[in-house]
C-alpha cells in the first residue's frame, strides 16, 4: 500500500501510529457539540487501522463541521460550500490508495451540494461521508436547513419552518448505485465508533448520516431520544454494525434487519413508528466503483505512452 | 357504406416553411418518400424546414396527419394553377389578437409620517431600505455578514404583501430573481463575495434579457474563502467581471448605514429605469456596523411595467430572453446594450466631496475606509495640510466628471482601499477613456484581508507625499 507503481519499494521503517499523530490542534467547536465524538471516533479509527497519515486525507465543504479536517492532522482539503464530495471523487479518481474521510453537513450536502451528492453516491467511490446533520445552520447562526423539522424556529424561518424536511437517508436509499448507508447518533460514542468502522471497511461510498445536536440552536432535537432510549430503534444482524453490546444495551427498541434488503431499508429510513433507528440500513459491497475506471492506464510505462501517442498522432497525418 | 361522392378530393400537401420546425414526422409518414429534411435555415425561425417533391406525390395526406404543427403541413387549395406564398401579413395586415396592448403603471411614492432617526445596524439599514423600496420578494441564502439583512426581511416581508425564500444555493437565488425581474416585480438578495461570485453566470442573463434586480454584495475578505472581515477586492467583479458577455451594471457604494438605506432606494428605481440588475457594493464592516438612520417620509408603491411576463392577459405577447441566434441580430442587441451603458455613464455619476475647494492633496476612498479619510481630512486640514476626500458613490460608471474638476490643479492623490488597487484601477481606466493624461502624482495607502487602512496611516500618507512632492509643482 506504499504507492501505486508495482514495480518500486521503500524499505519503510515499522512505524506506530498513536492517536497524537492524527489530532491537528485544539478542535474549536462549542462545548457539547457532536463534532468533537466524530472526530475523536474518526482518530482512534486511523489509529487502530494503522493508517499511514500521509495516506490519510480529510476534505469537507463549508460549515461548522467542515472545520474537519483542520483538526486532523493528516492531509486536509477544505473546500467549497456545498462541493465536498466533487473534491473527494477527483482526489479518488487518481489516487485509489488514500484513505477518504469526508466531513459535510446537511446545509453542505443536502441543500447546495445536492447534485453533487445524488452523482456522488452513483459513482460509488471508495470513501466515507459523514454527513453531521444538527437541522440548522450553525455556523451562519441558526437559519433553516433542509433537514429542520416543520415548525422549527430559526432566523430565516421567524415563524417556523414551513416544508416537512428532506430525509437524507431516504433520498440516498433511492439514489442509484447506492453501497452503504448507516445511521448513527452523535451522543453514543460507541455506536458512532463501530459505524464509522465498518463505513471503513466498506469498498464503495458509505454514506452515514450522524443525527446531531447543535449545542446553540438546536440543543433540544433529540431530546425525548436521549431521555427514553426505548425512542431508539437499534438495526441489529450478523452483517450489521457490530457495537459492543455494553454500548448498546440501554436500547430495548430492536429490529432483525438484514442490510441487503433495501425495501426494509428504506421502510426503516421513513422511520414509521416514530423512532429514530440507528445502525446499518443497507449494504451492496458489489456494486460498481467508478475508481476501477478513471484509474485504468496508472500503471503505463513511457515506452506504453509514447506509444500510445503516436498511434493517435498517426491518425492526423497526411 | 359507400360514398356517393365519385369525385373524392385529395389532398395535396402544402408547405408553410415558417411554420415548420423540422420534427421530421411527415418523413415518417410519407410511403412515397416525396419528404426529405432541407439544407436551407430558414432565416425567420431559424429552423430547417423539410422539403417536398410533388412529383412522386400520390396525395395520400399522410404527411397532412401526422404534421403536429396547425399551420405547417395544409392542404393545398384545389383547381388552382401553382402559386407563389405570400407572406400573410403583408396580405392581411398583422395577426389580430383580443389581448390588450401592454401599459405601464407608473410607480407611487406615498407619504410617511416623519419619523425621529433609528440606530441601526448597517445590513439591517438596507432590509428596511428595500421594505420602503416597495421591495416583496427576496431570495437569499445565508452568508456571513450579510445574512441579518435577510433575516430581517424574513421577519418583515411575510406581514406585508411579500414573500422570503431562503434558496437552495446562491445559484438558486440568482434565477429566481430571474423569474422574478421578468414578471416586472421588484426583487432583491443579500450576499457577501463567494456567493456573488455564485451569482455571476445569472446576472450575466438578467442583464442580457434586460431584467431589474437589486443585487447586494457585502464584500468580505478574499481569494475563496477568505475571511469574513471587510474587503473591498470585489470592485473589479462589480465593475468590470459581471459574467460573461459584454456587461455592465450601476454599481453603488454606501459609506455609512444611512446610505445603505437611501442607496437601496435608489437602487431599485436605477434598475426599474434602465431594465438592467444594480449592484450595491458595501463591505462586511459596514453591514456589521450600527450607525444613525433617517427613515425617508415615503414608502414606495410599486407600479408594473408594460414588458414584465406578469401572467395576465395584457402582458401575453411578452417575452424574456437572453438567446438571441441570429449574428446580426445579437450585435444590434449589443449595441443596444451600449447606447444604454453610455446613458447610464452619462446621467448616474455620483460622488461626494470633502474639502475639496482649494486642496492640494485629494485623498479617493469608498466605502468604510472613506470614513477613515474623512478623519484624516480634517486633522490634516488642523496641521494646515490642505487636504480633501473625493468618495466615488457609483464605482460603476465612476464619477469622472466630477474627479476631473476636483483633481484639476492638485499636487497629490492617495487612493485608500483595503483591497488590491481595484479602486485606484478604476480611476486610472476612468482618466485615461476621458483623455486625462497629464496627471497628478498618485499613490496609495492599501490593506488586504479584512484589514482596514487606519486614519493616522491616512494622516501619515499624505504628510509624506506632501513632503515629497516640491512646493509649486503641481501637475
Amino acid at each position: 500500500m506504499f504507492g501505486l507503481k508495482k514495480d518500486w519499494s521503500l524499505d519503510v521503517l515499522p512505524r506506530y501510529f498513536t492517536l497524537e499523530d492524527y489530532e491537528g490542534g485544539v478542535a474549536r467547536w462549542c462545548p457539547g457539540c457532536g463534532d468533537h465524538g466524530v472526530l475523536a471516533a474518526v482518530q482512534r479509527i486511523c489509529r487502530d487501522e494503522q493508517l499511514p497519515p500521509e495516506k490519510t486525507i480529510a476534505v469537507s465543504g463549508i460549515g461548522c463541521s467542515s472545520r474537519f479536517p483542520h483538526y486532523m492532522h493528516t492531509y486536509g482539503f477544505h473546500g467549497l460550500h456545498g462541493r465536498p464530495l466533487p473534491v473527494a471523487c477527483g482526489i479518488k479518481s487518481r489516487r485509489p490508495d488514500l484513505f477518504v474521510w469526508v466531513a459535510t453537513g446537511d446545509g453542505d450536502c443536502c441543500s447546495i451540494g445536492a447534485g453533487h451528492w445524488i452523482h456522488a453516491v452513483r459513482y460509488n467511490m471508495n470513501m466515507v461521508v459523514m454527513l453531521f446533520d444538527n437541522n440548522v445552520y450553525g455556523l451562519t447562526k441558526n437559519q433553516t436547513s433542509p433537514t429542520s423539522k416543520q415548525g422549527q424556529v430559526t432566523n430565516t424561518s421567524p415563524r417556523g419552518a414551513w416544508l416537512p424536511p428532506l430525509n437524507p437517508t431516504l433520498t440516498t436509499l433511492g439514489m442509484a448505485n447506492v453501497s452503504f448507508v448507516a445511521q448513527t447518533v452523535d451522543w453514543n460514542p460507541v455506536h458512532v465508533h463501530a459505524t464509522l468502522l465498518a463505513a471503513f471497511h466498506h469498498p464503495g461510498f458509505s454514506f452515514v448520516r450522524i443525527f446531531q445536536r447543535c449545542p446553540q440552536y438546536t440543543s433540544g432535537v433529540f431530546e425525548a431520544a436521549q431521555r427514553d432510549p426505548s425512542l431508539i430503534q437499534l438495526v441489529e444482524h450478523e452483517r450489521g454494525i457490530q457495537a459492543d453490546p455494553a454500548g448498546t444495551k440501554m436500547y430495548t427498541t430492536r429490529i432483525e434487519h438484514d442490510p441487503g434488503d433495501i425495501e426494509q431499508a428504506r421502510h426503516i429510513a421513513h422511520g414509521e413508528n416514530g423512532c429514530l433507528s440507528i445502525g446499518l440500513l443497507f449494504q451492496d459491497p458489489e456494486r460498481p466503483r467508478y475508481e476501477d475506471m478513471t484509474t485504468q492506464g496508472l500503471d503505463m510505462t513511457t515506452e506504453e505512452k509514447v506509444r500510445a501517442l503516436e498511434a493517435e498522432f498517426d491518425r492526423f497525418a497526411i | 357504406m359507400v360514398s356517393t361522392n365519385k369525385k373524392k378530393v385529395k389532398p395535396r400537401p402544402l408547405l408553410f416553411p415558417h411554420f415548420c420546425k423540422a420534427c421530421g414526422r411527415c418523413i415518417t409518414a410519407c410511403p412515397k418518400d416525396c419528404i426529405e429534411m432541407g439544407t436551407e435555415i430558414d432565416p425567420v425561425t431559424g429552423c430547417t424546414p423539410v422539403v417536398i417533391d410533388r412529383s412522386l406525390c400520390n396525395d395520400c395526406g399522410l404527411c397532412l396527419t401526422a404534421c403536429p404543427e396547425p399551420y405547417g403541413l395544409v392542404p393545398a387549395p384545389q383547381d388552382t394553377e401553382d402559386f407563389e406564398l405570400q407572406d400573410p401579413e403583408d396580405l392581411f395586415g398583422a395577426r389580430r389578437t383580443t389581448a390588450p396592448e401592454p401599459i405601464s403603471i407608473p410607480d407611487e411614492r406615498l407619504p410617511l409620517p416623519p419619523l425621529e432617526s433609528m440606530i441601526l445596524k448597517g445590513n439591517h439599514a438596507t432590509a428596511i431600505g428595500a421594505v420602503l423600496a416597495g421591495c416583496r420578494h427576496f431570495f437569499g441564502y445565508p452568508i456571513t455578514p450579510s445574512t441579518e439583512g435577510a433575516e430581517l426581511i424574513a421577519k418583515l416581508l411575510p406581514e406585508l404583501d411579500g414573500m422570503f425564500v431562503q434558496a437552495v444555493s446562491e445559484v438558486a437565488a440568482v434565477n429566481m430573481m430571474y423569474g422574478c425581474g421578468g414578471a416586472g416585480l421588484r426583487c432583491m438578495t443579500l450576499t457577501s463575495s463567494p456567493g456573488f461570485s455564485l451569482m455571476l453566470e445569472g446576472i450575466s442573463y438578467m442583464i442580457g434579457a434586460e431584467l431589474p434586480g437589486v443585487f447586494f454584495n457585502v464584500m468580505r475578505g478574499g481569494p475563496g474563502l477568505g475571511n469574513i472581515g471587510p474587503e473591498q477586492a470585489d470592485i473589479k467583479l462589480v465593475c468590470r467581471g459581471l459574467g460573461h458577455g459584454n456587461t455592465h451594471a450601476i454599481v453603488l457604494a454606501p459609506a455609512t448605514p444611512q446610505e445603505m438605506l437611501d442607496l437601496t432606494i435608489v437602487a431599485f428605481d436605477l434598475a426599474f429605469e434602465y431594465r438592467n440588475p444594480v449592484i450595491l457594493a458595501s463591505d462586511g464592516y459596514l453591514g456589521q456596523m450600527t450607525g444613525r438612520v433617517r427613515l425617508p417620509e415615503f414608502i414606495v408603491k410599486p407600479g408594473l411595467p408594460d414588458w414584465g411576463v406578469y401572467g395576465d392577459e395584457m402582458h401575453r405577447r411578452n417575452l424574456n430572453t437572453s438567446i438571441i441566434l441570429i449574428e446580426p441580430d445579437l450585435e444590434k442587441h449589443n449595441l443596444h446594450l451600449n447606447r444604454k451603458y453610455q446613458q447610464m455613464s452619462d446621467a448616474e455619476q455620483r460622488s461626494d466631496s470633502f474639502r475639496c475647494e482649494n486642496a492640494e492633496w485629494i485623498v479617493i476612498a469608498c466605502n468604510t475606509p472613506a470614513r477613515m479619510a474623512k478623519g484624516a481630512v480634517q486633522e490634516l486640514r488642523g496641521r494646515g495640510i490642505n487636504a480633501g476626500l473625493f468618495r466615488p458613490i457609483t464605482l460603476w460608471p465612476f464619477p469622472i466628471d466630477a474627479a476631473r474638476s476636483v483633481l484639476r490643479g492638485v499636487k497629490g492623490v492617495l487612493v485608500v482601499e483595503a483591497g488590491p488597487g481595484q479602486l485606484e484601477d478604476e480611476l486610472r481606466l476612468a482618466l485615461s477613456h476621458a483623455g486625462v493624461h497629464d496627471l497628478p502624482r498618485i499613490e496609495r495607502l492599501r490593506h488586504h484581508g479584512g484589514v482596514l487602512p487606519q486614519q493616522q496611516e491616512i494622516v501619515e500618507a499624505v504628510s509624506e507625499l506632501a513632503a515629497s512632492v516640491p512646493t509649486g509643482g503641481a501637475a
